[in-house]
């Protein structure tokens, strides 16, 4: 099975992936395909994080994803992968990907229905 | 230091990141900048993310927090305007805690002893008081800054837009200096235009004749300054002192092309609409109709779009060309615009049949905009360039060429800066010159200090407590570059209206809820925006907005797509600069903050229909 994973301690919010992916869909105003959601920004007061900040950014796919199936049977990246601006994306089988979590920096695995 | 420096994410190798003489910087200050949303001058923000994705450790210095600051070693978060102060303080912490190189300084710099003099008593605890960073994060920050090799410092916009921007700028060239880190890996990489193609600054100062140059509208010649004349473009103020008072001249004809002034440039936006319009004739080249066009221009010239358009830039490298893939309707490029009025103008000056030739022409090696070529000039700086190409060449092959200067590290040991060909640097001394002796002939202090903005809790404290908020202004976001892309439905889509972000505290005390519109007031005017209730900035600081305007509001006066009703330039002033006609306060002002309520008198209102909020003093301050 096909996926996308994302190393979002480097996802930036800079829209490219949400703007790539709505235009290749054509989605009108308010829709997406992938839609970056935003975690803090906060402050921790307790514990080791104390005084550390959190603000991340975490992209999730919607009903709306196919993979980009055309592109990718083409040998391309889907359009979110491909415009991704800090290069935190990669797209897969996922047992491969899967290999790339390396518990030193923090991922999220994206999958769709088949 | 006599180059322009740039932080090294290796971008002057075509195979970036894996290149073998790149070091990853150890820790990358990112100071009064957020170089993801800016890019500034084409230098991409991503590329430092890159380098944080492989290791590198980041200090942030900004009001604000960033991405940046999130993820900091170290988030300084300074008052706006103070930045010099801080950067005194950490060369002063360098110096008396001997974190200099000393073999780099003895052997590549000058006037050490007078800087240390100029620094000695700009401690920490001093920079503390100014800048409300507490002492000993300014000492902890400023001791991993010169230990880790290589470090950079990423600049932002910021650094000019205060009242000692000259003397900040000199003063990180100073700490960049006195840690080893200039021109070197992974430090500050000294550039030059690719291959020598420098064409386009100052382009044709040469052609013209002395007795006008001397007439330009300078701030020396126009306005008095001492020494204020290392800009080559005209003075901004000196431009409004010649259209208010027709002082050293009238001006009868204005030229605005990409430019959308009133919304974005202007300071003292009311003031400049009302300079304006005084002109006899304007003319607004651009690819949209804007604010500027509708309230200005007699005449206006559709722009062509880059897809539309043949083009080449060579600021630092690679050389890049650009290949027009279709047109539409009547509009021209910016090149065909240019060359045609400068046939008729001066057709000695635009010597160029066609953009083509014009692009050729700019494509070729030559040390000015003039009309030699390589041959001459740059042999005689001791620089063979070999470089031949045409602009259908470099499109052929992908639109771009890697030159190697702006691929190679310690050119000062090698030759390659100095036009005598010697190793050093581009300075009289050779040395970088840690007192810049250049400085003092533009007029400017030769060692850095600080300079509290014009009005702030310390420079104004009466002001200060009817406006008791420090205003600052310009920060980017993702859709938008200054006034450009307002009319694009998936820009607005992710942003529509302007954002003023209030801390949630400071939004309680005055009552005021996010996502509803807000007044913004000085003593000069008022601009609203919509509430963005974060804790991004600290309780007595706001954040505002620039450049906007909106193309679904009504084109016509009084409204001109409301551009004046959020414009953070009601508050601003003209004739306000720091040394030398640099530098500015518009980013630390003061200012209060309270609910819109329906029926409140516009901005546009007042300023197109009733003359505006301040009386005007032709060619001074009001």
């Amino acid at each position: 099975m096909k996926g996308i994973l994302v190393n979002y301690d480097y996802c930036t919010n800079c829209h490219s992936c949400e703007v790539a992916c709505k235009k290749y869909l054509d989605l009108p105003v308010g829709e997406f395909g992938i839609k970056v959601s935003e975690v803090g920004p906060f402050q921790y007061t307790t514990g080791d994080l104390k005084g550390k900040y959190e603000w991340s950014f975490v992209p999730s796919l919607t009903k709306a994803c196919n993979m980009c199936a055309d592109r990718t049977e083409k040998g391309k990246m889907p359009m979110c992968v491909q415009h991704c601006q800090s290069w935190c994306m990669a797209y897969g089988e996922i047992e491969d990907l899967l290999k790339k979590i390396d518990g030193e920096t923090r991922y999220t695995l994206l999958t769709t229905k088949a | 230091m006599g180059d322009f420096p740039i932080a090294d994410a290796s971008e002057g190798h075509e195979d970036r990141y894996i290149n073998k003489d790149w070091v990853n910087p150890e820790c990358m200050v990112l100071w009064g900048c957020e170089p993801l949303a800016s890019n500034a001058d084409g230098y991409l923000g991503h590329w430092l993310a890159v380098c944080h994705q492989m290791g590198s450790k980041i200090i942030s210095i900004d009001p604000r927090l960033t991405w940046w600051g999130a993820r900091a070693e170290y988030w300084l978060q300074i008052r706006p305007g103070t930045d010099a102060a801080l950067a005194c303080s950490w060369l002063n912490l360098i110096i008396n805690e001997k974190l200099y190189d000393e073999d780099f300084v003895d052997k590549w710099c000058a006037y050490f002893d007078e800087l240390a003099e100029a620094v000695k008593d700009m401690t920490p605890a001093w920079a503390a008081e100014i800048t409300g960073v507490p002492e000993e994060d300014i000492i902890a920050a400023g001791r991993f800054f010169a230990a880790s090799k290589p470090a950079t410092i990423q600049w932002g916009l910021a650094f000019d837009q205060q009242m000692s921007a000259m003397s900040l700028n000199l003063a990180a060239v100073d700490l960049m200096a006195l840690t080893a880190n200039i021109d070197q890996p992974g430090g500050w990489l000294l550039v030059h235009n690719a291959f020598e193609c420098n064409g386009g600054y100052a382009s044709g100062d040469e052609n013209i004749p002395e007795e006008w140059m001397a007439r330009k509208l300078t701030n020396s010649y126009a306005l008095g300054m001492e020494g204020a004349d290392f800009i080559s473009h005209a003075s901004s103020d000196a431009v409004l002192k010649a259209i208010e008072t027709g002082d050293p001249y009238p001006i009868k004809m204005w030229w605005c092309q990409s430019s959308n002034e009133i919304a974005c440039a202007a300071m003292d936006a009311p003031r400049l609409y009302e300079a304006l319009n005084s002109i006899p004739f304007i003319v607004n080249a651009d690819p949209y109709l804007t604010p500027t066009s509708v309230a200005l221009a007699d005449i206006i010239l559709p722009v062509a779009m880059s897809a539309e358009r043949d083009s080449a830039r060579s600021w630092w490298t690679p050389i890049r060309t650009m290949k027009k893939v279709t047109d539409y309707y009547e509009a021209k490029t910016d090149e065909e615009i240019t060359i045609e009025l400068g046939k008729r103008l001066n057709p000695e000056n635009y010597r160029w049949s066609s953009v083509d030739e014009m692009l050729n022409w700019f494509l070729t090696p030559k040390p000015t905009g003039g009309w030699a070529t390589a041959s001459g000039a740059l042999e005689a700086k001791g620089q063979t360039i070999d470089f031949n190409m045409t602009k259908d060449e470099i499109d052929q092959i992908g639109g771009y060429v890697y030159d190697d200067f702006n691929g190679t590290y310690q050119k000062y040991e090698k030759g390659l800066l100095r036009p005598d060909g010697n190793p050093g640097f581009a300075t009289p001394s050779g040395r970088i010159e840690l007192a810049s002796r250049v400085y003092e002939v533009w007029g400017l202090s030769p060692t850095p200090f600080h300079t509290e903005p014009l009005q702030s809790p310390i420079s104004t404290p009466e002001a200060f407590k009817e406006y008791p908020l420090i205003l600052t202004c310009g920060g980017r976001s993702y859709e938008f570059f200054h006034s450009e892309n307002r009319q694009l439905q998936t820009s607005r889509e992710f942003h529509p209206l302007p954002l003023l972000t209030i801390h949630p505290e400071t939004a309680k005390k005055y009552g005021i809820i996010h996502g509803e519109w807000v007044w913004v007031e000085n003593e000069r005017g008022r601009f609203r925006q919509v509430a963005n209730v974060r804790p991004t900035v600290n309780e007595v600081t706001v954040h505002a907005e620039h450049a906007w305007w909106f193309p679904e509001e009504e084109p016509a006066a009084p409204v001109f797509f409301g551009t004046f009703d959020s414009n953070v330039n009601n508050l601003t002033r003209a004739f306000e600069t720091g040394e030398a006609g640099v530098g500015s306060s518009i980013k630390s002002m003061i200012c209060k903050i309270y609910p819109y309520k329906d029926g409140d008198e516009m901005p546009h209102e007042v300023i197109v229909n009733k003359g505006g909020w301040n009386k005007i003093i032709p060619g001074k301050a009001n």
